[in-house]
């Protein structure tokens, strides 16, 4: 019994990295067609949204597969309500790498009104978050998930800045307000990434300690 | 063996038994039969002369209980039986006895009823009145006695099994005790003569044993020295993916520990096609990749093993894929740096071909042809300085290199230009190395020559020499300085900090890259101090040798 709900947990342990493995690449390729204004890129990250909300979906059945078969308690129930608060989380990043890639698509064509560095040390700074964070599930590396959540103002800076340049742009020339927007929807979206990021990180705090930050 | 033991001899103890008891049996029978006949015809000898009517009563009392007694007529006819009443009886002429005694004057015979179990001897004598007196006597025959002795003889079968039992245990642990005290981990000396052979065996094969497991260790400590020690980075994956175990190496490049060993593959990267690649070994095929991880790169080769696991291999290229990128670089700037002057020379060369150039600006084309051939060559001179320097790992020449003597060269040769930029130079102190002249000078000449393109009109340029335990050579300018982020990137080829520049000092960009493989050839250190329009202070120390 016990040995086939371990086993279980081992699935469920897979699939999460699984999905992790997706987002990763979502985030990765999302931010290389940004730079590169390569649609054809950007078409396959809005298309692999699919795959991440499929897998979503069969971790969700499996962690109720488990719960309701299982009937677990303590750590073990704790590993698996993470997991279903995780994936909403998880998804809702693989969300956002789509929205970025769909951003771009319709930017691929314009000529960019600013360098995009700063942008570009954010997302890395996003990917860097998201790995952080499952690296920490992982690794169930209770100070990784730690410093994952510290990051995150560096994050929130990073937009602070990008902000502040944009508005500047916009002043200088009401042309370019409209790419401006558009620039702020993906700097917003890469905010939101951290945040999710943080929320998995919490979410691991949890199933290693049983205390969750927000409570 | 104690069972086997046992159950030998049980079985021959009791078939001994019984044996014995069939014999004895056998022997008493007729031992019995024998006596039962002589007492039979002695008796009856006794009552042949006696007068018949008077030993009738005698003969009643006497046999009563004990013999039976028949008095038989001439005809067969029964006149006289002492257990059976007269009439129930047959006629008895048929009997074998009765017959005999008839014919002969005695008979014998022996019948065995069948239904009791029984044997009855008769014994008959013919009487002087031609009667015949009959005595018998019922005894139980060989089998009735066999069948009566029986239980006995069986209780007696039990005793022994059961005795058998203890002696066989007993005789079991005295025979094995001696073979039990044998050490097996000695050389082996046999408690039985019967033993020696299976002894001899197992000495030989206790040696041979332990041959083969020096050697095997011996090959397992190789193997795992081999693995331990190697830079590559092996991982073996066992069947569902998971992590089997791992050398040092791979420990390193994975930030992981023992722990780790039975968990998902998974857990070491996330690399999707990464995971496929083993996926894919775990079918059966080979692939060869490269992996990035945590900034390195690596060449990760996974092999197949028997369809059931995978063995990986991760080879750091780094350094190789970087050389790689800078020679990419260097030639695609080599190219570009050799182009311009090179489409300078020929537009100029061009126009005073075609003759649109008017006579009196001819000789401004003639400089500026002569500049950008000039620039040419020093820029052909540095590739070729650089590309060496490159090659040539080891430099043989070394000799005595009295610095202040290069300073003061250098600043020989490049007083004209000190004298355009109307910079002041100063050679101080002096020291020696073991090194390379023509390199050292070379080394010396550039960052000269950089002191003074990147000075200030009035400007002075302080070259330094001290010796202690090393060996310094200091130059001081008071120039434009360098920013702090740039430290690292001047040595790179053709890296230039304000590119516009360039083109109004001349240089090649090569200048502090040749510095700095110079430098690194005599194994010293470079140091940068720098304010930005304050001046820069360049420290080359030397290790003393």
């Amino acid at each position: 019994m016990r040995s086939r709900f371990n086993q279980q947990l081992y699935v469920l342990h897979n699939n999460l990295i699984e999905m992790g493995a997706l987002l990763e690449q979502a985030i990765t390729k999302a931010t290389k067609s940004l730079l590169e204004q390569d649609i054809e890129l950007a078409t396959e990250v809005k298309d692999s949204d699919n795959i991440i909300d499929d897998k979503e979906k069969e971790i969700e059945r499996l962690c109720l597969k488990l719960l309701l078969s299982q009937q677990p308690v303590a750590r073990d129930l704790r590993q698996i309500s993470a997991a279903l608060k995780m994936i909403t989380d998880m998804e809702r990043i693989g969300d956002q790498a789509a929205h970025i890639s769909e951003i771009c698509i319709y930017l691929a064509s314009q000529h960019y009104i600013k360098e995009l560095n700063h942008i570009y040390q954010m997302a890395n700074e996003a990917i860097k978050i998201v790995t952080g964070s499952i690296d920490a599930y992982v690794r169930s590396n209770l100070i990784l998930a730690q410093e994952v959540i510290r990051y995150d103002d560096i994050i929130d800076d990073l937009y602070d800045k990008i902000k502040k340049d944009l508005i500047i742009l916009v002043h200088e020339d009401v042309r370019n307000g409209e790419q401006a927007f558009d620039l702020l929807q993906i700097a917003k979206y890469y905010e939101r990434i951290g945040d999710h990021a943080v929320n998995i990180a919490e979410w691991v705090i949890f199933s290693i300690t049983g205390q969750h930050n927000n409570k | 063996m104690k069972k086997r033991i046992y159950l030998n001899m049980a079985l021959l103890t009791s078939f001994a038994i019984l044996f014995v008891s069939i014999f004895f049996c056998l022997v008493f029978y007729y031992q019995f039969s024998a006596q039962i006949r002589k007492d039979l015809r002695e008796k009856v000898q006794l009552f042949q002369n006696d007068d018949i009517e008077s030993a009738l009563n005698e003969l009643q009392y006497i046999t009563e209980g004990y013999l039976r007694a028949t008095l038989i007529l001439e005809d067969g006819s029964v006149f006289f039986d002492n257990t059976s009443t007269v009439q129930n009886l047959e006629n008895h002429l048929e009997r074998k006895e009765v017959s005999d005694a008839i014919l002969y004057g005695y008979g014998e015979s022996s019948r065995y009823s069948n239904t009791l179990g029984q044997q009855t001897y008769y014994y008959a004598v013919s009487l002087s009145d031609g009667r015949v007196l009959r005595l018998s006597k019922t005894t139980k025959s060989i089998f009735g006695i066999f069948a009566s002795i029986l239980p006995i003889i069986l209780i007696i079968i039990l005793i022994a099994i059961s005795i058998c039992y203890v002696v066989a245990i007993r005789l079991t642990t005295r025979i094995i005790a001696p073979i039990n005290r044998v050490n097996l981990q000695e050389e082996l000396s046999s408690p039985y003569d019967e033993l020696v052979p299976f002894i001899q065996t197992i000495n030989t094969q206790q040696k041979k044993i332990e041959a083969d497991f020096v050697s095997l260790q011996k090959s397992t400590d190789t193997i795992h020295a081999i693995t331990e020690n190697m830079n590559e980075g092996m991982v073996m994956v066992g069947e569902g993916e998971t992590i089997l175990s791992f050398n040092k190496s791979a420990a390193k490049i994975f930030d992981i520990d023992s722990s780790f060993e039975g968990h998902n593959i998974r857990e070491l990267s996330r690399d999707l096609s990464f995971i496929s690649g083993i996926q894919n070994a775990l079918t059966g095929e080979a692939k060869n990749m490269v992996f990035s991880k945590s900034d390195k790169t690596y060449n990760a080769l996974i092999s197949p093993v028997s369809k059931i696991g995978a063995i990986l291999f991760f080879l750091d290229i780094t350094e190789k894929v970087q050389a790689e990128k800078r020679r990419h670089e260097f030639s695609a700037n080599v190219s570009h740096e050799l182009k311009t002057p090179l489409t300078s020379i020929y537009g100029n060369a061009e126009m005073l071909f075609a003759n649109v150039v008017k006579e009196n600006d001819k000789h401004y084309f003639y400089k500026k042809i002569m500049i950008e051939a000039s620039r040419l060559i020093t820029l052909i001179d540095d590739i070729i300085m650089i590309s060496e320097l490159d090659e040539k790992n080891n430099i043989i020449d070394f000799e005595q290199v009295e610095l202040a003597d290069v300073a003061l060269e250098c600043v020989k040769s490049l007083s004209q230009k000190a004298k355009e930029y109307s910079i002041n130079m100063k050679v101080l102190g002096k020291g020696h190395i073991h090194g390379n002249y023509t390199m050292i000078f070379e080394m010396m000449y550039n960052l000269l020559d950089n002191a003074i393109k990147y000075n200030k009109q009035n400007g002075s340029v302080i070259i330094e020499i001290e010796e202690n335990e090393q060996t310094k050579i200091t130059f001081t300018d008071t120039g434009i300085g360098i920013p702090v982020s740039e430290n690292e990137r001047i040595f790179e080829r053709f890296y230039r900090i304000d590119k516009s520049r360039s083109k109004k000092t001349g240089g090649t960009g090569l200048g502090l890259a040749i510095v700095k493989h110079i430098v690194n050839a005599h194994s010293g250190l470079i140091e940068i101090k720098s304010k930005l329009q304050e001046g820069t202070q360049i420290t080359i120390i030397f290790p003393k040798l």
